[in-house]
């Protein structure tokens, strides 16, 4: 890897106006991924670098009462470090997860979101809990969605010149909340993938679900999910395995091979059959 | 590029090639002659510096991201109070470390110690689990970081109210 | 030329003025003829060194194998060398070698250990006792197990390389293996000098689970082609993603066994085969095959024995021992069939062990046999095998019911280690060791067999002091360099040491004898005496139990271990602390090859090879059992790796309700990108 070029701003504007002159420059956050994975870049040659990490308002958590709004270079030991009451359990149990204490210590929230050359273990956790982003371009911005940011091919698509600058996620509580690595080995491995699911019930009957599984790309099926709001716990079998074949079918959509489409069914009817318990 | 950033308490300016691994640059300039350089991707922790006061993994670290901050080694860290706590908990263990892992191991301790007042034994393992090697008693190198380990005001509190 | 400062113990701290710095050119494709190799323009100070630039011989000899120092004109594996880029500058080698370009006409080689034809034997060894076939008739139930491990790496704590440079008229070597004197020829061989122009110091070796037998040879010769190219010292260090993928590993391993059964459960015989891929190159073949055919039946030496083992070629890089050659593998096996059997005969798995290990020697005349009844009691009761096992039966019963809870194993296995080193070329000698008292009564050893690390030596000087009533600050270890120490062949994992110990005891005690008689100075040599082929070794071996508990993950259903237990005997204890925290070192890499340590021979680097992490390695509890009918120090290096795979398979076994299927378990499903 060759860097040509680094930027280092003090804020915002100073990181808008770099874009502006180098839109091609690689916003460095933690940069854990990249230098790990050189098929991050994505692109050979020299390169221009964009350090975030001077910039104060990306390293800061700004909690409220009903959701928190995490700086895009918070580090995801700081994440996994906050209460339990301060973080949407998905998350955090996404955060605790990744790399060693040591990895965690550089590697941010905004850096694993917007990993290039596949999903990071992060984005199933927040699309559980239904991300809201700010991106900010020198063009202005705006919010969005995490599901705004996923393309057609399931894989997060970041516009040129344009940064995730905070990540704003709910504090609801979930009755059940489980988070796995998993996939054909460890990250950076090319099969690396993590499966995050979360539900709450009330009185026996399943009142959220969400599941959702990243390998090459993000599965996920809301249409499932909504099918199964509503029903008595426990699951009953048809369900279960209708909900499988629906994730396996959205999987297949996506391109994924057949290792991932059974792992993230299997990952999947596990889940909905521990409902029980909840 | 030149690298302006200060190593074990010392200013420093070092030329680098802005992508050049900050364990790369510790070596070659005789800064942190102690690093071990081994898997290159964070995994195995043996490049473990304190940044800016946190244990990272110095393979993983550019140059250009290291301008302006301070690197604690473990040269920088022999000189310390911690370090011969953390040299006692260690022996106390019977935790026999090669030369490829120990500065990394050490460094992890000595910032547990350091932080003990925050950093309880679960939180003090994962900090220690950053190091990968296999050259020595895995459990002896658990309790010497659970040993330097402290209580942490919350854990502490929610003893109390039992 | 000036030396290098010091003595360094790692290879990256070898640092004399002018070092330059070396990396290889591999090929691309796995077996083929090379069609060109297209470097980029070198500068001045720079080489490109092929096979044409060796001045001796271009192939490291090993036993019947000539493995080529550098391919010219064909390769055989992906990543085998093809040349050699040095220069003054590390980076700009790197890029070099980046930038090189090898076009090689690709073959698509048949691979893996499925139908082989004649062409990919490299060996083969058989054994019939003639029992077998008549037990075949006479069973009354056969346990028939298909088994498979995969590579795994060593691991060791520095990867491959070596430093050269030259001292007047001599090639000083700097090179991290078990075997100095086979790098000193080797490299007096590929530079066409004689050996005692060459000079192999070794650098720190740590727990190398016999991953640094031969290859270091190999790297030494590309270091010292290097530095005589240049005429400057070089260093050669391969990354750790080199490492892993283009050195030895565990050699991949199939078996198909059978257990013949009498009407009482009892073993009546063994029809095993074997099959180990040893890659492209196989320097180690006939003591590979060796120690799995010794190995086949494992304890259960009452059994009659059928054994036929091959050794493969393949299209991986040359592939090998582990923690001591293949009898690992091979107890596996035996272990594995042990327990169906044991579940054949409705029996519990330490009754049906107690029952058959060593039944063809009496009770009374065997201490080995005691000794193990006594290792499998102790581990069963401290891992409370007997209630676990039992519980976790009646939970697998409920696997089916929806909401069952996650399955539960407890798994049993033993194990040996022969203290005897194993001959892997007829050419090298016995360990030997020379004690020599001073006039001052100062003490120095000289051992043929390098200690894995200070621990070791420590507990030398401590004996001999303890012995001869010195101060272990007057007795001194001689370094291990080729000029220094007597010569010998490799120090083998593990039993290498145990060996050593003994004969340093035994010539510690030819000086008491003498002390008093004789002037000093006095000097007592003492080296290893083969044992009659008779002696199969077991009576005088170090032994094991161990018990492995595990948990299934509710959603993944990957295990999650939750407890080791071993016990083990090794002869005297010099230091239980030292042994033990061996052992626990050993069984925590032990249960990590059964889970994620997959090398993907395909691709994959270091970072995503799943050696385990401190916060993921079970409980660890270890016990001794010294014997008075063993007095003296045995090895204990392989004895984690002869029994926590197939206790933890075992567990597995009862936790799923079928045959594990191959360790390492890496993720199962996922194997495309592995061969």
């Amino acid at each position: 890897m060759r860097i040509d070029d680094v930027a280092g701003p003090a804020s915002l504007q100073e990181a808008m106006a770099y874009l502006k002159r180098r839109p091609d420059a690689v916003p460095w956050a933690g940069g854990t991924l990249i230098a790990a994975d050189a098929a991050e870049l994505g692109r050979n040659g020299a390169v221009a670098a964009l350090d975030l990490h001077r910039i104060p308002e990306l390293r800061h958590l700004f909690p409220s009462d009903r959701y928190l709004e995490v700086g895009a270079c918070v580090s995801l030991n700081q994440l996994a470090a906050l209460p339990d009451r301060r973080v949407a359990a998905p998350l955090k149990a996404a955060a605790a997860a990744v790399g060693s204490c040591a990895i965690r210590n550089m590697a941010t929230l905004g850096g694993n979101l917007a990993a290039k050359a596949r999903p990071m273990s992060t984005l199933p956790a927040l699309s559980c809990v239904d991300a809201v982003l700010e991106l900010r371009s020198p063009a202005g911005g705006r919010w969005l969605s995490v599901h705004g940011l996923v393309g057609p091919d399931g894989r997060v698509a970041l516009p040129q010149a344009t940064l995730v600058t905070r990540i704003r996620v709910g504090l609801q509580s979930w009755d059940s909340v489980e988070f796995r690595l998993c996939g054909g080995g460890p990250y950076p491995h090319p099969d690396a993938a993590a499966f995050c699911a979360c539900a709450r019930a009330s009185t026996g009957t399943l009142g959220e679900l969400r599941v959702a599984y990243a390998a090459r790309a993000l599965v996920r099926s809301r249409e499932a999910e909504t099918e199964l709001v509503g029903r008595r716990l426990p699951l009953p079998r048809r369900d279960i395995d209708a909900f499988g074949a629906a994730l396996a079918r959205r999987a297949r959509e996506l391109g994924q091979g057949e290792a991932a489409v059974a792992e993230c069914t299997r990952l999947a009817r596990a889940y909905l059959n521990k409902l029980s318990e909840v | 590029m030149t690298i302006d950033l200060i190593v074990n308490g010392e200013d420093m300016k070092i030329r680098a090639e802005p992508a050049e691994r900050l364990a790369e640059v510790l070596r070659r300039s005789r800064a942190a002659p102690s690093l071990t350089i081994d898997c290159g991707g964070g995994f195995c922790g043996k490049c473990l510096v304190l940044l800016d006061g946190k244990p990272v993994a110095s393979c993983l670290v550019p140059a250009f991201r290291a301008r302006g901050s301070e690197v604690v080694s473990y040269e920088g860290f022999m000189s310390t109070q911690e370090a011969a706590q953390v040299e006692a908990a260690l022996t106390a263990a019977g935790a026999r470390l090669c030369p490829f892992c120990k500065p990394a191991y050490s460094l992890a301790l000595g910032f547990i110690a350091e932080n003990r007042a925050r950093i309880g034994e679960d939180e003090a393992l994962a900090i220690v689990s950053s190091v990968r090697c296999t050259c020595s008693d895995p459990s002896a190198v658990v309790e010497a970081a659970r040993a330097l380990a402290g209580e942490p005001g919350d854990q502490r509190a929610s003893r109390a109210h039992r | 030329m000036s030396p290098p400062r010091g003595r360094p113990e790692r290879l990256d701290d070898f640092d004399a003025p002018g070092t330059a710095y070396a990396a290889v050119v591999r090929s691309p494709a796995r077996r083929g003829d090379v069609r060109a190799v297209i470097s980029p323009h070198l500068p001045r100070d720079y080489r490109f060194i092929t096979a044409d630039d060796i001045p001796g011989s271009r192939v490291l000899k090993f036993g019947a194998e000539d493995i080529p120092i550098l391919a010219a004109g064909r390769v055989a594996y992906r990543g085998e060398p093809i040349g050699l880029i040095a220069g003054p500058d590390r980076r700009r080698v790197e890029e070099a070698v980046a930038l090189t370009r090898v076009e090689v006409d690709e073959e698509d080689p048949p691979d893996g250990l499925g139908p082989f034809d004649s062409s990919r034997l490299i060996d083969s060894l058989s054994f019939d006792d003639g029992g077998t076939e008549a037990a075949e008739g006479q069973a009354a139930a056969t346990v028939k197990l298909e088994l498979a491990l995969g590579a795994v790496d060593h691991y060791y704590p520095e990867p491959q390389g070596a430093a050269a440079y030259y001292d007047y008229d001599k090639l000083v070597v700097l090179s991290s293996t078990q075997w100095p004197f086979h790098v000193r020829e080797s490299v007096a061989a590929a530079l066409g000098v004689r050996d005692d122009e060459v000079v192999v110091r070794p650098s720190y070796l740590g727990p190398h689970l016999d991953g640094k037998l031969w290859y270091p040879s190999f790297v030494a010769c590309h270091a010292a082609l290097c530095a005589r190219a240049l005429g400057r010292p070089v260093l050669l260090r391969l990354s750790r993603d080199e490492d892993l993928l283009y050195t030895p590993k565990r050699a991949p391993f199939e078996a198909s066994y059978r257990l013949h059964l009498d009407a009482e459960g009892r073993a009546l015989a063994v029809d095993a085969r074997m099959a180990f891929d040893l890659g492209a190159y196989a320097p180690l073949a006939p003591a590979i095959l060796k120690s799995a055919l010794d190995a086949a039946r494992g304890a259960y030496t009452g059994a009659a024995l059928r054994c036929k083992v091959w050794a493969v070629r393949s299209a991986n890089p040359p592939m090998g021992a582990y923690a001591g050659l293949a009898g690992s593998s091979a107890l596996f096996a035996a272990e594995r069939a042990a327990d169906s059997a044991a579940r054949a005969a409705g029996v519990g798995a330490p009754l049906w062990r107690l029952d058959n290990a060593l039944a063809d020697r009496p009770r009374r005349r065997s201490k080995a046999k005691a000794r193990l009844a006594r290792l499998i009691e102790a581990a069963c009761a401290d891992a409370d095998y007997a209630r676990k096992r039992a519980a976790y039966e009646l939970l697998s019963k409920r696997r089916a019911e929806p909401g069952a809870p996650p399955g539960f194993g407890i798994g049993l296995a033993v194990g040996y280690q022969l203290n005897r080193p194993p001959r892997l070329s007829a050419a090298h000698g016995n360990p030997s060791v020379e004690l020599t008292m001073g006039k001052d009564s100062s003490i120095l050893i000289r051992s043929s067999v390098a200690p894995m690390d200070e621990g070791a030596l420590e507990l030398w000087r401590a004996q001999a002091a303890l012995t001869l009533d010195a101060d272990p600050a007057d007795v001194t270890i001689a370094p291990m360099g080729t000029d220094e120490a007597p010569e010998g062949g490799p120090s083998t994992f593990s039993s290498g040491i145990g060996i050593a110990t003994r004969l340093i005891l035994d010539a510690c005690e030819g000086i008491r004898e003498r002390r008093f008689r004789e002037a000093l100075p006095i000097t007592v040599k003492k080296s290893y005496r083969p044992r009659p082929k008779s002696d199969d070794g077991l009576e005088d071996a170090s032994w094991a139990a161990a018990v492995v508990e595990l948990s299934l993950d509710e959603l993944e259903g990957s295990p999650r271990v939750r407890g080791v237990w071993m016990a083990a005997s090794a002869g005297k204890l010099l230091s239980e602390a030292h042994a033990r925290a061996g052992l626990r070192r050993d069984a925590a890499r032990a249960v990590s090859t059964c889970l994620r340590e997959r090398v993907g021979l395909a691709g994959g680097t270091a970072a995503s090879y799943g050696l385990l992490r401190l916060d993921e390695l079970p409980p660890t509890a270890i016990r001794f059992i010294e014997d008075d009918g063993l007095r003296s120090p045995g090895g204990l290096g392989e004895l984690a790796f002869c029994c926590i795979p197939a206790a933890f398979a075992n567990a597995l076994a009862q936790a799923e309700g079928k045959p594990p299927g191959a360790l390492p378990l890496g993720r199962r499903g996922w194997d495309e990108h592995d061969h």
